[in-house]
């Protein structure tokens, strides 16, 4: 039966290979399996490489939504190609661009007169109920349509085994995947040169620049540098990687919801330096959470007012929301009369074989096919109803059902879900799709190929790309309309060229030269207020190491002298304070009792572990401001010692816990060194590590400043010989030892000491520095040219650096208090509340750096829908 | 019969905010049986930006946003309309109510009316509730008026013991709650047996007791159903909370599936906490207003339409 046997892509129906797949097969058989595995590879990390994403390995690309990953998702693009004829795709674009057409007219017409409706070409609940059918108001005097709904748009094809290629599903609203087909595209000719010398193809650079110069034209409206920015949902998308890329190959910024405002009808992008006007919005995010003020969602996801904003025309949203509405797949059976009725025409391209369950003929289909009364459910053979599957006629995100191979109770309830409300569902037959050669871990097998293919709108007509990406299906199983959901291994996809079909070339206007620009002005909110955190969270990891560092030395010797023991006090209340250790007396305890103690620190829930999860959590964030090489540092290191402190000895052999300890603050503190070295020698200052300079710094200043005071907290401090083992324990958590002793040799005396820790800005362990670098980095973002930042900002960050250099005042004054007293350890011991009080400074300089160039984060709430303000109180 | 309404809203918040943006359904439409003769409203702080427009539904909405800090937000909504609906039709002249569902799905408008919402989903047990007032073949109008009657005397109406959270069954299983409770029962009926059914949010005139002064703004906000009677005689409200047919009591503000579709303040807020929310609603007839004081001190009407005025 000719029915059920996919076709190959490569081979005919006689074995034979098919002409125009020869010659590629050919240099396929001569460069071999284990480098087409290897060279797969190579695109693999290239890949995540740009994406910041993991490398998937072979058996995790699966969609099945029980195999679903939680992320982080990655791409792997196959070594070989889709091949399409010229012909071949001479046709269906023309079939792509009349069913964008189509979809655009059906559009306007339910955002408009309804005359669907009304002629009755479609049944109204998928029109009322469509998830995808938004409801927002329109203005006085408006229009309730834009311009054009589409401007961008995928279409995701399968070849069934009569040869020709239908519709699996629109992708409308988000149509993710044209930049990966860019980037496959130019990894697969950089990796596989020998597969292209020689090959006549359509190039894939025309289309990106046809987009390009349309979305700069959409922009153009008022201002010469048109800001364009794409909204993504952020790492956790499996489409981030797409955005990534996307978001570089066509200039724009790379936003999440929280990066964006709306102020005044206009939209705009939260930076360091104020904000910045967005003219072009390209949505890859769920359309129905874009403007939680008049869409649905009771979230929060989404810019309060961008809607408004775009009706008022001061942004353009790519594509409009509302397109989601045609990604409904209970449309599909009835596009072929809404075909003939709006554009007079027969429709091009046909869709996989769909019943909506919802009229008679669909209550028929229920009765006859999908749930006889006779079948026994499981038996596939005698079962019609296994080829086929129920989806949401309503909701293409929702998952579909596949009725082959559903146990009893399970198909029981579906049944009952169904007939409940079967206008709810459709039905397709699960399409039998066309296989291609693909690399496998143990040869080259045909697999299962979904074909999706793009079309941008240049202002005057549409262009289709001759090219697209393959989405390779693992064996056994499923194609289905669901969106992808997960890791994919994915195709170039070869367009050939024939005079024959000889594509049309837009001419090129070239773009403008570009401004040289020297800061990265848009260095978004929300990317600097990681960068400050990741500072803070790697210092804090430091501090908390070199203090362990330092009590494993006091404990290196025999059981402690009374002396040594009011130190190790002294210590273990740091480490208390510092959330090293829970709240344990030490004072009766021997060494072994004590290094059984301090085991927590590196427990499972210890603060290393915490501070380290933190830090591999923010890197995904950063992806796109991070190289590989400051990324993959960041997040391998601290698997790594993730996985040391996962293999710790026992609490009990404290020979060992000794040991291990001392590897591990040995590791954690290299870990922090050569990270603060990638920074500097890597990242542009601008481009974020300003800002996690700042966080580091501060956290420097308060763990010194929050130490000397603890140190100085101990009973008899005033005391000579106390107050030397304090000053002296305040020079080794500081790392300032070395320092002290080439200025002063042994002579341990408060004011000197106080100096080099709180005032010397040559010391880079001390307060002093790390306040004159805070105060001279503010002041460096205060006096930014007219055109970089706006004045109120420049004015604030001025006052930050003023606050900074006050905290400076405040220690000078300590420091010659002290100097200046004849009874210097009684000066001292009496300074804990001061530098309390400094420390409290400092952390209060944090908050108002947050709240100076971070505090547009804030979270919205939503108000009116709540319980305070139900109606009525009316009684009868 | 001319009523004057005046709906003030006034949030106090404990800690300033920062950005605002609210969309209000403060102000009554025009339809068949209503006119809006003039309204007005006032905002403090004053917004950045204010727009006048329609909802999907057609309802009035403003938009307002603010983008100073503030710790306060005050909007009075002032309209004058002139309610006067037609008498009911006959019962006998309405057609059978399975032929009402059949017109309702083939209207391209009134069809939207068959569909749930995200607050009201349909539920089997209020349909079979609503089963009882509609034997086959019965006139719509008939089991409209005595579904509205049940509803009236099997329910108590007692507030504080619902919320927004409740469920249709829960109201079903209670017999008690409040008028948008009653409603929110009586869509999820109609709609189980395909019947468009409708949201209406509005005001119900009150009358002080006798010998009592009127208190400003002692009126509230009410909700009800409007039903459709086929295509020649169109929608009526139905007031199950009083058992009566909306005739020239009520005003109309406006309509949607539920009341999330029509809730009057609804905002996103950045900033804020410990808010506290006061609504004061006056409804009173025009030549009244003008005779009481007290409604005479709330400002001259009819307005004049100065500058930051929305009409």
């Amino acid at each position: 039966m000719t029915g059920t046997i996919p076709i190959d892509e490569m081979v005919d129906g006689r074995g034979g290979v098919r002409p125009h797949w020869r010659r590629l097969l050919g240099i396929i058989s001569d460069i071999g399996h284990r480098e087409l595995v290897a060279r797969r590879h190579h695109i693999g990390l290239a890949l995540s490489d740009q994406t910041g994403m993991p490398v998937p390995a072979a058996d995790t690309l699966s969609s099945s939504p029980e195999k679903k990953a939680t992320g982080p998702f990655g791409v792997l693009c196959d070594p070989i190609p889709l091949i399409l004829q010229a012909d071949e795709f001479a046709a269906l674009e023309a079939g792509i661009i009349q069913r964008v057409k189509l979809q655009e007219a059906i559009l306007r017409d339910i955002f408009g007169p309804r005359t669907i409706l009304a002629e009755r070409l479609l049944p109204p609940g998928l029109v009322w109920a469509n998830h995808g059918f938004l409801r927002g108001g329109t203005p006085d005097g408006a229009s309730p349509l834009p311009d054009r709904f589409f401007s961008f748009y995928a279409v995701d094809l399968v070849r069934g085994p009569d040869g020709s290629w239908r519709v699996l599903a629109d992708r409308a609203s988000r149509a993710n995947g044209a930049g990966l087909a860019i980037e496959n595209r130019r990894q697969m000719t950089r990796v596989f040169p020998e597969l292209f010398t020689g090959q006549e193809l359509r190039r894939l650079s025309p289309f990106l620049d046809t987009w390009q110069e349309a979305l700069q034209q959409d922009g153009l409206n008022e201002t010469s540098n048109p800001g364009l920015a794409l909204l993504t949902p952020g790492p956790t998308s499996p489409h981030w990687g797409e955005h990534v890329i996307l978001s570089r190959e066509l200039g724009c910024t790379l936003a999440e919801a929280g990066d964006l405002t709306v102020r005044d009808g206009e939209l705009w992008l939260k930076t360091i330096r104020g904000l910045r006007r967005v003219d072009v919005l390209l949505i890859r995010q769920n359309a129905d959470t874009v403007d939680p003020l008049e869409l649905e969602g009771h979230g929060t996801a989404g810019i309060a007012g961008l809607l408004d904003a775009a009706r008022a025309g001061s942004v353009r949203l790519l594509n409009d929301p509302r397109v989601g509405f045609v990604e409904a797949p209970g449309l599909t059976p009835f596009l072929a009369p809404l075909c003939g009725h709006l554009l007079g025409e027969a429709p091009l391209l046909e869709n996989i074989e769909t019943i909506w369950l919802g009229d008679a003929l669909g209550h028929a289909f229920l009765d006859k096919t999908l749930f006889p009364p006779e079948v026994r459910a499981g038996d596939d053979t005698q079962d019609d109803s296994a080829r086929w599957i129920i989806a949401s006629a309503l909701n293409a995100g929702l998952p579909v059902h596949r009725l082959a191979g559903q146990d009893a109770t399970r198909r029981k309830t579906l049944e009952n879900k169904v007939r409940a409300a079967p206008w709810r569902y459709i039905a397709y037959r699960e399409p039998v799709v066309s296989v291609a050669p693909t690399v496998a871990e143990k040869g080259i097998v045909p697999a299962p190929v979904v074909l999706r293919l793009f079309a941008a709108f240049d202002g005057t007509e549409w262009t289709v790309l001759p090219g697209g990406t393959g989405r390779v299906f693992p064996e056994g199983e499923a194609v289905t309309i669901e969106p992808i959901a997960g890791s994919q291994l994915t195709k170039d996809v070869w367009v050939t060229t024939d005079e024959r079909f000889a594509p049309r070339e837009h001419a090129v206007t070239l773009a403008r030269p570009l401004p040289i620009r020297r800061s990265q002005g848009d260095l978004p909110s929300r990317a600097a207020d990681d960068f400050f955190w990741l500072g803070r969270y790697l210092e804090q990891l430091e501090g908390a190491a070199r203090l362990l560092h330092v009590v494993l030395a006091h404990l290196s010797g025999p059981d402690p002298s009374p002396r040594e023991r009011a130190d190790l006090d002294v210590l273990m209340r740091q480490m208390r304070s510092a959330g090293l250790i829970s709240d344990v007396s030490f004072s009766g305890y021997a060494v072994a009792g004590m290094i059984r103690e301090l085991s927590a620190a590196a427990g499972p829930d210890g603060l290393f572990v915490r501070l380290l999860r933190k830090i591999i959590r923010l890197v995904p964030e950063l992806t796109d401001r991070l190289t590989r090489e400051m990324r993959d540092f960041i997040t391998h290191n601290a698997h790594a010692i993730l996985r040391e402190i996962e293999k710790r000895p026992s609490r009990s052999d404290s020979a060992r816990m000794r040991d291990f300890l001392n590897g591990l603050t040995g590791r954690l503190l290299a870990y922090g060194a050569t990270l603060s070295g990638l920074a500097a020698e890597n990242m542009v200052r601008s481009g974020g590590r300003q800002f996690l300079d700042l966080g580091r710094r501060i956290e420097r200043a308060a763990t010194v400043l929050i130490s000397c005071a603890g140190i100085l907290e101990q009973p008899d401090v005033h005391q000579r010989g106390r107050m030397e083992g304090a000053l002296r324990l305040m020079l080794e958590l500081c790392d300032s030892v070395i320092t002290y002793r080439s200025r002063y040799f042994s002579v341990v005396q408060p004011a000197p000491v106080l100096d080099l820790l709180l005032l010397d800005d040559d010391n880079p362990r001390g307060v002093g520095f790390q306040l004159a670098a805070l105060r001279d980095s503010l002041s460096e973002l205060a006096s930014e040219d007219e055109s970089a930042a706006p004045a109120t900002q420049r004015a604030a960050s001025a006052e930050l650096a003023a606050s900074a250099g006050s905290i400076i005042g405040m220690l000078s004054c300590l420091v010659s208090s002290v100097m200046n007293d004849p009874d210097q350890d009684r000066a001292a011991a009496a300074l804990p509340e001061a530098l309390r009080q400094a420390h409290a400074s400092v952390m209060l300089l944090s908050t108002e750096i947050g709240r100076c160039y971070f505090a547009v984060l804030h979270s919205q709430r939503v108000v009116g829908i709540t319980e305070d303000d139900r109606p009525d109180e009316t009684g009868a | 019969m001319i009523y004057r309404v005046r709906h003030a809203t006034s949030y106090t918040y404990g800690s300033p905010v920062e950005l605002a943006s609210h969309v209000l359904h403060v102000t009554p439409r025009d339809f068949p049986g209503q006119r809006v003769i003039w309204t007005r409203l006032d905002c403090d702080p004053l917004p950045v930006r204010r727009r006048a427009g329609a909802d999907h539904f057609g309802n009035r909405i403003f938009w307002l946003f603010h983008e100073a800090p503030h710790s306060r937000f005050d909007v009075v909504a002032t309209s004058e309309v002139e309610v006067l609906f037609d008498p009911l039709p006959p019962v006998g002249l309405t057609p059978a109510w399975e032929d009402a569902a059949a017109l309702a799905l083939q209207d391209s408008d009134v069809s939207q009316y068959l569909f749930d919402g995200v607050m009201c989903p349909a539920s089997a047990a209020a349909g079979a509730y609503a089963a009882q007032s509609f034997p086959a073949g019965r006139p719509v109008l008939e089991g409209l008026l005595d579904f509205n009657r049940r509803v009236f005397s099997e329910f108590r109406f007692r507030s504080g013991v619902t919320s927004l959270r409740t469920t249709i069954d829960e109201i079903l299983t209670r017999r008690e709650g409040v008028c948008q409770d009653f409603t929110h029962l009586m869509l999820s009926g109609l709609r189980r047996l395909g019947l468009p059914a409708r949201y209406t949010s509005g005001y119900i005139r009150t009358r002080p007791a006798p010998g009592q002064k009127r208190r400003l703004g002692a009126d509230v906000s009410h909700a009800w159903v409007g039903v459709w009677l086929g295509p020649e005689h169109g929608w009526i409200g139905l007031d199950p909370t009083n058992g009566i047919v909306v005739r020239d009591e009520h005003v109309v503000l406006g309509w949607g599936r539920d009341y999330a579709d029509i809730s009057p303040v609804r905002g996103l807020i950045l900033g804020g906490g410990n808010d506290s929310l006061r609504v004061g609603v006056d409804l009173v007839p025009a030549d009244e207003w003008d005779h009481d004081p007290a409604l005479q001190a709330l400002g001259a009407v009819p307005p004049d339409m100065e500058p930051g005025i929305v009409a």
